[in-house]
């Protein structure tokens, strides 16, 4: 019965699209509102959160303007969701097999209770666990299998957009490979849309096609995948590069970037990078960066891109 | 697209002062310190308030007995034609007393079985966690009503058989409590430096434990007050003090219910319970300053999630 | 396999609790002044034959126990008798063959007089356990998902009440305005002298007699039980799995009934194992105001006649049941819970 409230705009002037097959990297510091942004998608946001203007455009159909029935329709038939941490996105008391189930009974993929094992034992099959541990407990399985599992479950209805929400967290180095590997191999094979947040630029260079850089809820950077590692324009994306091991350039040095992320409930007055830019200047402190287009499908916000 | 989210922030609770900030804003730790408060003061001031001296020994006639409520005795008269209002007044006393003292008691072996056995672990504690479960699942009540028919039911005995059987609860909290605080780094730091256990225990983990302990009192004396009713309730209080649980035993057993004296039935057990919910509502209200939880949830968000677009 | 170990366990544990509660019954009616053997000897209302049998069935002129004599006053004994021949073997065979002793008060054995009355309470609590459990769980969960509504706060302050409320007193209120205002019986499980022409009549009988002591146990139970629920369904719809169930398009019922619900029922599995104490508590005091027929009143009536061997008898009884009830709820704790039976 304790109530303060601090309204804080987790997300500002967000924009991207996605298109058939394209996978999209969202990359950004921890709570820069990557995750929050996932969320707003599929209108998952916790009570405290609220999507105060915008659409989400989906085959030409706004979300944000569907009823809350419509809208469930959409989760997971169209749009599935990997959450990272798959030990706690799973309920311990049911069976594997009985909640990736659940999605396909729910969304009617196939009616049969035979069938609907079969698709069961079909999409485990896929992602490389043997079939016979659907009858299993989210305990008995390893984190790997967990994740596998919990990939398999986003693939249950065929979606055509897959968000994947930092799938490999927690997991040791060997085993964020395989998932990655496995990831990449079905998006190619099931033609998806996938949506991919992550802070491994790594991975971003492997398996995306294009990127969203994030900063403090704000789009720092969005363009292709060649532009953003080749010729970056944002400061953000910069360092971020600068902070991120390159094989062509062994010798580089790798540089941290000193400073936090803004917290969303302080947030510099202009530009939201101001305070750790190196390339700071008076007006960063006192207005917000417009988006600028360096190129037609290249967007950035910064002062310098103005002169 | 834009999103807000809201962030719920407790301020700060360090010393007194932030825990009183707290504290006064939460409405259920408020109402039922006031409660508590107003129940102290009637007791502490008894000879004052209470019109009569229920101990006098006054001349009874037929028309005394179960009196309605009249301007002279504002809530009537008993079986034995004493003032209702007054023994009410009194009776307060008994319940606090007992209240207080059996919870001191359960508090202490509660506190030291749990202390010692989340401190020292091994064989101590599995010995001392299986003692808490045998005594755990023995019913409370059966046990205080045999030990207390077995002995003098004095004022004396109700205290020390209601403290001695209801500590298990506490055991098992401090236990676990103790538990988590030892692996804290500072415990593990002055280990490491060569403090003692008694010292760790008094300076590191005791502080730690103790606003749980605090919660946990209030809950305990609340159930101690019931118990103490019940016990007199069913026959087993001192005859010479007067409490309420004993005022409605006599009025059960003597026929107030035939004789409609609503007035000796109701008051008592309304001062049980302004006693008893005064305790609750102080302990969940505590808790809830000491251990706040966000009580949002995955399913609280309704339709209200979009809010209407701005941009068209 | 595992399960089967765990089951064994938990059984292994449940009787050794048996047997601490049988020497705590021995002993403490041993070593407090009521002495039920002696005092009984003591007591005028037993007649010369009935002293002598009570001798020798219960071993009296034998010592406690090897070493000790007598405990109250303590008196040390000859160590090296034969254990066969102490009061406390001679207890436990007995017990072993059901037998409980003898009423002081009606001269009968005390475990045919409990045995009537264990039916009853079994048939009391059963009825409001039920009861208290369903409605507790069903607004509990109401609660947890109008969390901070105004809904919630009114099931929290009236739960609070409920709790709030001694037991016994709710019972006089309500037996007061029951019988006044709606004609319902005061006392017992039948009306005395009832001439039931049929099955059905005397279950209707029964029946209006079971209102009121149901509603007492119900109305104090229920709070604690929403208290709980509510508690715990909070717990778990802030879990990232309801979060999945939302995100796979789950309705918030379907949510509720196939995530929320069974893994809710775990804490309160346990803490419904942990009040059975409570359970009894309330018996005792429901039946005292009732007169209902069963364990709690005849252990009120022992208390007011001094009638140690079935106060003896009674508490034995009860602790014997709520282990029983409490081994249960672990068994079907286990049983929700996956974790425990294939870790």
């Amino acid at each position: 019965m304790i109530a303060d409230g601090v309204a804080a705009h987790a997300l500002t002037d967000i924009s991207f699209t996605l298109r058939e097959g394209e996978v999209l990297g969202v990359v950004g510091e921890s709570g820069c509102g990557k995750t929050t942004l996932m969320l707003s998608l599929l209108r998952l946001l916790p009570s405290s959160g609220r999507i105060t203007s915008g659409e989400v455009l989906f085959m030409g159909r706004d979300l944000l303007s569907l009823s809350e029935a419509e809208m469930a329709e959409v989760r997971w038939k169209n749009i599935a969701m990997i959450f990272q941490g798959a030990m706690n996105a799973l309920n311990p008391v049911h069976t594997i097999g009985r909640q990736i189930g659940e999605a396909i009974i729910r969304h009617n993929y196939v009616q049969d209770k035979k069938l609907v094992d079969n698709r069961v034992a079909e999409l485990l099959e896929m992602v490389g666990i043997n079939p016979d541990r659907r009858r299993q407990y989210p305990h008995q399985y390893s984190g790997g299998m967990r994740q596998r599992a919990m990939i398999a479950m986003a693939l249950a209805c065929n979606p055509q957009i897959v968000i994947a929400d930092e799938p490999t967290t927690a997991l040791d180095v060997m085993i964020q490979a395989q998932i990655l590997e496995l990831l990449a191999t079905l998006q190619e094979k099931l033609g998806l849309a996938v949506l991919f947040v992550t802070h491994d630029l790594g991975v971003v260079a492997e398996m995306c096609d294009s990127v969203l850089v994030m900063y403090g809820g704000v789009t720092a950077e969005y363009a292709d995948v060649d532009t953003i590692f080749n010729a970056p324009q944002h400061p953000y994306t910069q360092e971020l590069l600068r902070a991120f091991p390159d094989l062509s350039r062994p010798t580089g040095k790798l540089v941290s970037i000193p400073g936090y992320p803004p917290r969303l409930t302080a947030l510099p007055p202009g530009c939201r990078f101001a305070p750790r830019c190196p390339h700071v200047m008076e007006r960063c402190h006192q207005e917000r960066p417009p988006l600028h287009t360096p190129s037609p499908t290249h967007l950035a916000s910064c002062h310098l891109l103005e002169t | 697209m834009s999103a807000v989210i809201t962030s719920k922030a407790p301020p700060p609770a360090t010393g007194f002062l932030g825990f009183w900030h707290t504290f006064r804003r939460n409405k259920m730790a408020v109402v039922g310190l006031f409660m508590l408060v107003m129940a102290i003061l009637t007791a502490l001031f008894a000879p004052q308030l209470a019109p009569y001296d229920p101990k006098a020994i006054t001349r009874v006639t037929i028309e005394d007995i179960y009196a309605r409520p009249s301007a002279a005795h504002w809530l009537g008269k008993d079986d034995a034609g004493r003032d209702v209002l007054s023994s009410f007044i009194y009776g307060s006393r008994v319940s606090l007393i007992v209240g207080f003292f059996a919870s001191m008691i359960s508090i202490f072996i509660g506190g030291v079985i749990g202390i010692v056995a989340g401190f020292y672990g091994g064989r101590v504690e599995n010995l001392l966690m299986r003692f808490t479960d045998v005594m755990l699942v023995i019913p409370d009540l059966p046990l205080t009503v045999v030990i207390v028919a077995l002995t003098k039911p004095s004022l004396f005995n109700i205290i020390f058989v209601i403290g001695i059987v209801g500590w298990t609860g506490t055991a098992r909290l401090v236990r676990s409590q103790t538990l988590a605080v030892k692996e804290r780094k500072f415990v593990l730091r002055a280990r490491a430096i060569g403090a003692g256990n008694l010292h760790i225990i008094r300076y590191h983990i005791l502080p730690l434990v103790l606003p749980l302990l605090v919660v946990n009192t209030v809950l305990i004396i609340s159930l101690a007050i019931l118990n103490e009713s019940t016990l007199s309730f069913l026959g087993l209080s001192d005859p010479t003090t007067l409490s309420w649980g004993q005022m409605l035993n006599f009025a059960f057993t003597r026929g107030a219910m035939s004789a409609g004296a609503w007035w000796v039935l109701v008051t008592p057990g309304l001062g049980i319970v302004w006693l008893v919910l005064g305790c609750t509502l102080l302990g969940q209200g505590l808790e809830q300053v000491l251990n706040p939880r966000l009580e949002a949830h995955h399913l609280a968000a309704g339709p209200g999630m979009v809010a209407r677009r701005l941009g068209d | 396999m595992r399960y089967f170990r765990i089951v064994l366990r938990k059984l292994a544990w449940a009787v050794f609790t048996v047997v601490f509660v049988i020497c705590l019954n021995f002993f403490l009616f041993r070593v407090l002044p009521g002495d039920p053997a002696r005092a009984g000897i003591r007591d005028p209302r037993l007649t010369r034959q009935a002293i002598e049998a009570i001798q020798v069935r219960f071993g009296l002129d034998k010592p406690v126990i090897n070493c000790v004599e007598s405990l109250n006053p303590f008196t040390p004994g000859d160590c090296l008798i034969n254990p066969l021949q102490t009061q406390f073997f001679i207890y436990v065979s007995n017990l072993l063959r059901g037998e409980l002793g003898i009423s002081y008060h009606s001269n009968r054995p005390v475990a045919t007089i409990l045995r009537e009355q264990l039916w009853n309470t079994i048939l009391l609590i059963g009825v409001a356990q039920v009861l208290a459990i369903v409605l507790g769980m069903t607004l509990g969960i109401a609660a947890a998902w109008k969390a901070r509504t105004p809904i919630d706060y009114l099931a929290l302050l009236g739960s609070l009440m409920a709790w709030s409320l001694p037991t016994f007193w709710l019972g006089i209120i309500l037996l007061f305005w029951g019988s006044t205002s709606l004609g319902l019986p005061t006392a017992g499980k039948s009306t005395p002298g009832a001439n039931y022409a049929t099955l059905w009549q005397q279950w209707a009988d029964l029946g209006r007699h079971l209102i009121l002591p149901t509603l007492t146990y119900t109305i104090v139970f229920l709070g604690e039980y929403m208290l709980i629920m509510r508690s715990a369904v909070l717990d778990v719809l802030s879990e990232d799995y309801i979060l999945t169930a939302k995100a796979k398009g789950l309705s918030t019922f379907q949510i509720l009934k196939d995530h929320a619900l069974q893994n809710a029922m775990l804490p309160m599995v346990t803490i419904i194992a942990l009040n059975l104490g409570f359970t009894v508590a309330g018996a005792i005091q429901i039946e005292s105001v009732f007169s209902w027929p069963g364990l709690g009143k005849a252990i009120f009536d022992a208390v007011g006649r001094r009638d140690y061997p079935v106060l003896q008898g009674a508490f034995l009884l009860i602790a014997v049941a709520v282990i029983l009830a409490n081994l249960i709820a672990d068994l079907f704790y286990s049983y929700l819970d996956p974790r425990v039976q294939t870790e």
